[in-house]
């Protein structure tokens, strides 16, 4: 018995051993040369979006690959809205992951519309014809936009400062709101970022607003620390044409919390009020207080391509 | 005749035998301290190459205060008893013991060259710039060097118990199992407590073993425990577990042997070196603690209880608060452990446990205060499972602190290595004769995957996987941590542009680069800066650490890295620089 069981330890060495030699020779070593990354580039002559995927490659990407650095490829808040976008990943694995599944909001796979192995990489571009494109969004009113700030004593004007606003007087700031990438979730997200000095509601009243089929946006909480702690949710609300059409609270549990509206094609004005209702933060069983919560918050209007 | 000649034939077969012993005990010996010095000077020159991890930075500084301090005692004895001057010394990352930097600290002023460059005074005694008495390496390399002889004296150790088991093969299958692991070659090299303190723990253990039977390894047990102690605050579970083994064993006896425990078996001397001789000893080697042992040491306690929570990543998720998923510190070490190896242990572990001696089987004998447990000891399959898994229950109780990655349960793997030996022992034994002439070729390839992932992994180990998980590049898929600690530093700091500027340093401590420019490893003319001030940005890739590069890009104008330090394609390092 006791023979038979060495036998067996044996041959399962001998296996796992075997086994792992043959991993280690497929798994350590660089499969990417400088070259790859020269013939990916030359193959990408727009600026559609390029997503990377995993996660970790795009430090390399950036490096190497223009599209790569780029605000849409960049700080993307998903992949809705695009009627065709590239994804870089690596050779040989999956031309789908959950990772983009879920940053396209549904479980259809898109069409590959072209594939690119070169070296190590995999380049595809993927087709989703069926998809509603973006007709508008915040970013494209920045310009126009003039945030006002409201506490529970007053209201305030946001002054222009820079890309962005503060709000609030010098001796009693309210917030600050500007445009930029902020990390959600551990990734990127270009959005209207508000920095809120204390308890506040911050209005956007987006004027002649192209409206389709629905409104898509998102709700995060910036820096994963601020998302640990138990901190108050904050509060949205939406107009369209001065009828409420959302009101919403977005804990910071949620992560990169994605919201729809079914919209009437039309132009109209939209009007944003994003609330944090208060200051406090649950951190190991106490609650105090705390400094400057970074709200993101983005918003397109998608719809049908008009001809 | 014939019986005369079979006695005397035996009796010089007798005396060949006991010829053949001394001689092989000698030969493992030499073996094992060989395999030792080998080791230490692998990893002297290895880790040349493995940039100043942040720990190390306040270690380092540490081990300057504490050196200067002795030599001040050498130059005035009288300085000894002076609370003041010591306490200044010592207050210096007092939540650790002493002895680890203390020698650190000394083997600087032995062999260190002067530093090349310091940002801090250097007119002071702590950080002056005078060599050493043999100056023969940078000052880094020469703190780094007594964690390395002790991580040599791990592996002469593992061969020699190894070796004395079941002959050569074993001996180099227990020293291999635990030194060729990528994150034990990769901490053996830092001066830092992790594996100095599973050494000492090895250390401790295997006379505790022989203390049950031996007098006059009871003796030595006092100061082995109180070494280990004054390594790191690991072996206070070490002497605890050592205690409840020889109780549960004593306990155990008198179960089946009613009236079969002498008095002097109930405090005997192995205990009282455990529990005081060891921790005087440790008092001894700790100044810190001389002026008020009892508030100081139940500050280091409490210091380690309400540890701050370190962030993990894990399975692609990030915790910075407990509980840590149960199956953690399991997954991860199958993650960073072969699982050849992993098997081996396993079989060993059991092997162990079904050829242990009971505490009931042996006759009652009058036991001695100083040998308690007559001419064997019991239960040492239990001993070496216990050892070989209590780190990893640790980790994994709910309650715990988030300490950190592997390294929080590298005083298993030593436990691991015996186990490995234990397994061979009983496959040379009872594997089938056909079989047994191809064992230490089994053996070989147990220990190659290990031994690839080491050297394709150096020196960047602390971000290095098992096969089966994929390397680095299945980890990273996965979501576990990428390095931790700004340990990929080096490869960056030699490629920072000739124009003096400002670096920010992201997660490598300040102390680490100040010890990087005192070794000339940092470019002449940059400074550490704030990122607002900076020219240049190090960053080191983890999940919670992404909010920091994108203050990079905010900083500096650039989403662009001008370097990036992958192993097998996946980022450890990144560098930023600001566009002309």
């Amino acid at each position: 018995m006791a023979s038979r069981l060495a036998t067996w330890l044996v041959v399962a060495l001998v296996v796992v051993a075997g086994l792992e030699i043959l991993t280690a020779a497929r798994v350590y070593g660089s499969r990417i040369s400088p070259q790859d990354w020269e013939g990916v580039d030359n193959l990408i002559d727009d600026d559609m979006p390029l997503w990377t995927d995993p996660a970790w490659l795009r430090p390399a990407a950036r490096q190497h690959l223009t599209a790569a650095r780029s605000d849409v490829s960049v700080g993307a808040p998903d992949l809705m809205g695009w009627p065709r976008f590239r994804v870089l990943s690596l050779a040989g694995t999956p031309a789908w992951s959950a990772t983009l599944r879920r940053e396209l909001g549904d479980d259809r796979v898109p069409q590959v519309h072209e594939e690119h192995i070169v070296g190590g990489l995999a380049l595809r571009t993927y087709d989703r014809p069926d998809v509603p494109i973006r007709l508008d969004d915040l970013v494209a009113h920045r310009r126009r936009l003039s945030p006002e700030a409201f506490t529970s004593l007053r209201q305030s004007t946001c002054r222009r400062h820079g890309d962005g606003w503060r709000c609030g007087r010098k001796a009693e700031p309210v917030a600050t709101v500007s445009f930029r990438v902020v990390e959600v979730t551990f990734q990127p997200r270009h959005c209207l970022a508000l920095e809120f000095d204390q308890p506040a509601t911050i209005e956007l009243n987006i004027a002649d607003m192209q409206l389709g089929d629905s409104l898509r946006g998102h709700v995060g909480l910036a820096d994963f620390n601020a998302r640990l702690r138990t901190d108050a949710p904050t509060v949205v609300r939406l107009s369209v044409a001065g009828d409420t059409v959302m009101q919403r609270n977005f804990t910071d549990d949620e992560g990169w919390a994605a919201f729809v509206v079914h919209t009437v094609p039309q132009v109209a004005d939209v009007r944003v009020q994003i609330e944090r209702p208060d200051h406090l933060t649950w951190h190991r069983g106490k609650a105090r207080d705390r400094p400057r919560p970074v709200v993101c918050f983005e918003l397109r209007s998608l719809g049908e391509a008009r001809p | 005749m014939l019986r005369a000649a079979q006695l005397g034939g035996g009796a010089a077969v007798t005396g060949q035998a006991k010829a053949a012993r001394p001689r092989s005990a000698t030969r493992r010996i030499g073996v094992a301290a060989a395999l030792g010095l080998l080791t230490t000077l692998l990893l002297a020159l290895g880790h040349r190459q493995v940039g100043y991890v942040r720990d190390e930075g306040i270690y380092f500084e540490a081990s300057r205060h504490y050196a200067a301090w002795v030599m001040d005692v050498v130059e005035r004895p009288s300085r000894l008893a002076d609370r003041k001057r010591r306490d200044r010394a010592f207050r210096v990352n007092h939540e650790h013991p002493a002895l680890l930097k203390l020698a650190a600290g000394l083997s600087a002023r032995l062999f260190a060259t002067p530093p090349i460059a310091q940002a801090l005074d250097d007119t002071d005694s702590v950080h002056a710039s005078t060599p050493g008495v043999f100056p023969v390496m940078p000052e880094g390399a020469a703190m780094r060097l007594p964690a390395q002889l002790i991580a040599g004296l791990g592996v002469a150790l593992l061969y020699w118990v190894g070796a004395a088991r079941a002959g050569p093969v074993a001996g180099l299958l227990a020293a291999g199992s635990f030194i060729a692991l990528p994150r034990v070659w990769f901490h053996a090299g830092l001066h830092c407590f992790d594996v100095p303190v599973a050494v000492a723990g090895l250390g401790l253990v295997l006379t505790y073993r022989r203390a049950l039977s031996s007098p006059r390894a009871a003796w030595w047990l006092g100061p082995v425990s109180g070494l280990a102690i004054a390594t790191k605050h690991n072996a206070l579970f070490a002497v605890a577990l050592c205690a409840a083994h020889y109780y549960a064993a004593l306990a155990w006896r008198w179960w089946h042997h009613r009236g079969a425990i002498d008095r002097q078996q109930l405090c005997p001397l192995p205990i009282v070196a455990l529990t005081v001789v060891g921790p005087l000893v440790s008092l001894a080697l700790w100044p810190w603690l001389w002026s008020a042992p009892w508030d100081r040491f139940a500050d280091y306690l409490a210091f380690h209880r309400a540890h701050d929570y370190y962030n993990i990543a894990y399975l692609g998720a990030n915790y910075n608060r407990p509980p840590l998923p149960v199956s953690y510190p399991f997954v991860m070490t199958w993650a960073t452990v072969p699982t050849a190896t992993l098997l081996l242990a396993t079989a060993g572990l059991v092997v162990g446990i079904l050829r242990d001696r009971s505490p009931a089987t042996t006759r009652p004998v009058k036991a001695k205060w100083a040998r308690p447990f007559d001419d064997h000891a019991p239960w040492l399959g239990r001993l070496t499972l216990v050892f070989a898994v209590f780190p990893l229950i640790v980790i994994a109780w709910p309650t715990i602190p988030i300490f950190g990655g592997t390294k929080h349960w590298l005083t298993a793997y030593p436990f691991l290595a015996l186990a490995c030996a234990e397994a061979w022992h009983w496959l040379r034994s009872t594997a089938p004769r056909r079989i047994r002439a191809w064992l230490p070729a089994v053996a070989a390839a147990s220990l190659v995957p290990s031994l690839w992932a080491t050297i394709h992994g150096h020196p960047h180990n602390l971000s290095q996987y098992a096969p089966l998980v994929g390397g680095a590049r299945g980890a990273a898929n996965d979501g576990h941590c990428r390095g931790f600690w700004g340990a990929a530093n080096v490869p960056l700091l030699r490629a920072l542009p000739r124009e003096p500027g400002g670096v920010s340093l992201h997660d490598m401590h300040a102390l680490s680069a100040e010890q990087a420019a005192r070794d000339g490893v940092w470019p002449d003319g940059h400074r550490a800066r704030p990122l607002s001030r900076a020219d240049e940005a190090l960053f080191f890739p983890e999940l919670h650490m992404q909010s920091h590069e994108l203050q990079i890009w905010q900083r500096l104008g650039t989403r662009r890295p001008s370097q990036v330090l992958t192993l097998d394609d996946v980022p450890l390092g990144v560098r930023y620089s600001r566009p002309e």
